[in-house]
């Protein structure tokens, strides 16, 4: 499915799940509703994760090229994870958001059904929205703005993507980075997507 | 968070079992698709419920978004930058 369409379907979805809810808020008593779900969304995430595992094991030539391009690209995801963190502490010393929360919202990386899902049912559904649309943005963002980044730091400003660059932005890292950068892409976002579930529940719980 | 750790891991058995005993191929990017989906849409549903919640800060929301997810990639920049700078250095 193409990228765009693909986020288009994402918004679409969060508006008929707003409508829907907003129909439902007259109901008396909705408190059994917004206990149902945030259940389904915890199980939802759960689901999310035990797939994650899966694909993993499933399709061992993922771990092999980690594991081939470990030894020379282990700084990249690095650097990206630092990047968060660092950015994190300036979001929460500009906004005053609490610093746990905006270090854990940016060091999602991008990987909005995770994180959003996560802060809902940690902190509440104003900070999930928040969450995921500024997880989405990160995307959105991505997808716009690589074409225009200099050559010479190409290879390196894959970081930008985040958790994202092993599947809905390495077309537009391929396409604009070269193919060389694809293996290098889906390395960097594995690795990520591996870290985002250990480490977000260890800043934020 | 344990239970996040659990979900991760008994994922990981399970596909190391099934690929170990039985090698059939999983389409797994529909399940993801749909978990996605499932995951969006009721978080709008409960962000729909508490509307005078989300309407209260509804357009900080959208600007702390905003903001948030530009300086992520700024700093991812500024870093994909001093990595070129430092690996230039190493090899010159």
């Amino acid at each position: 499915m193409n990228e765009r369409a693909f986020i288009l379907i994402l918004m679409l979805t969060l508006i008929l799940g707003l409508g829907a809810g907003v129909l439902c808020s007259s109901i008396p008593n909705r408190g059994y509703l917004n206990f149902i779900s945030l259940t389904i969304v915890k199980i939802s995430l759960l689901l999310l994760l035990f797939s994650v595992g899966l694909r993993y094991s499933l399709n061992p030539k993922i771990l092999m090229n980690i594991k081939n391009t470990i030894k020379s690209g282990l700084i990249l995801p690095l650097f990206s994870l630092l990047a968060s963190i660092l950015s994190g502490i300036v979001i929460n010393l500009l906004v005053g958001l609490d610093a746990r929360l905006s270090i854990a919202i940016s060091v999602a990386m991008g990987w909005y059904s995770f994180i959003a899902p996560y802060v809902t049912n940690v902190a509440g559904v104003v900070y999930g929205i928040l969450a995921f649309l500024s997880n989405l943005l990160r995307e959105v963002f991505t997808i716009i703005i690589y074409p225009f980044i200099p050559r010479n730091i190409k290879g390196n400003a894959i970081m930008i993507g985040g958790a994202t660059t092993m599947d809905s932005t390495l077309p537009v890292i391929v396409k604009y980075g070269g193919e060389d950068l694809g293996l290098i892409a889906i390395y960097h976002g594995s690795v990520i997507t591996l870290i985002v579930p250990v480490l977000v529940p260890l800043i934020y719980s | 968070m344990l239970d996040l750790y659990l979900a991760l891991g008994l994922g990981f058995i399970v596909g190391y079992i099934i690929y170990k005993h039985h090698p059939i191929q999983l389409k797994l990017d529909a399940i993801f698709t749909l978990t996605v989906l499932l995951i969006v849409f009721f978080i709008g549903f409960n962000a729909g419920l508490n509307m005078h919640e989300v309407l209260a800060q509804g357009l900080t929301i959208l600007t702390l978004s905003l903001l948030i997810s530009l300086i992520n990639i700024v700093f991812a920049l500024i870093m994909a930058m001093l990595l070129r700078t430092l690996v230039v250095r190493k090899r010159g």
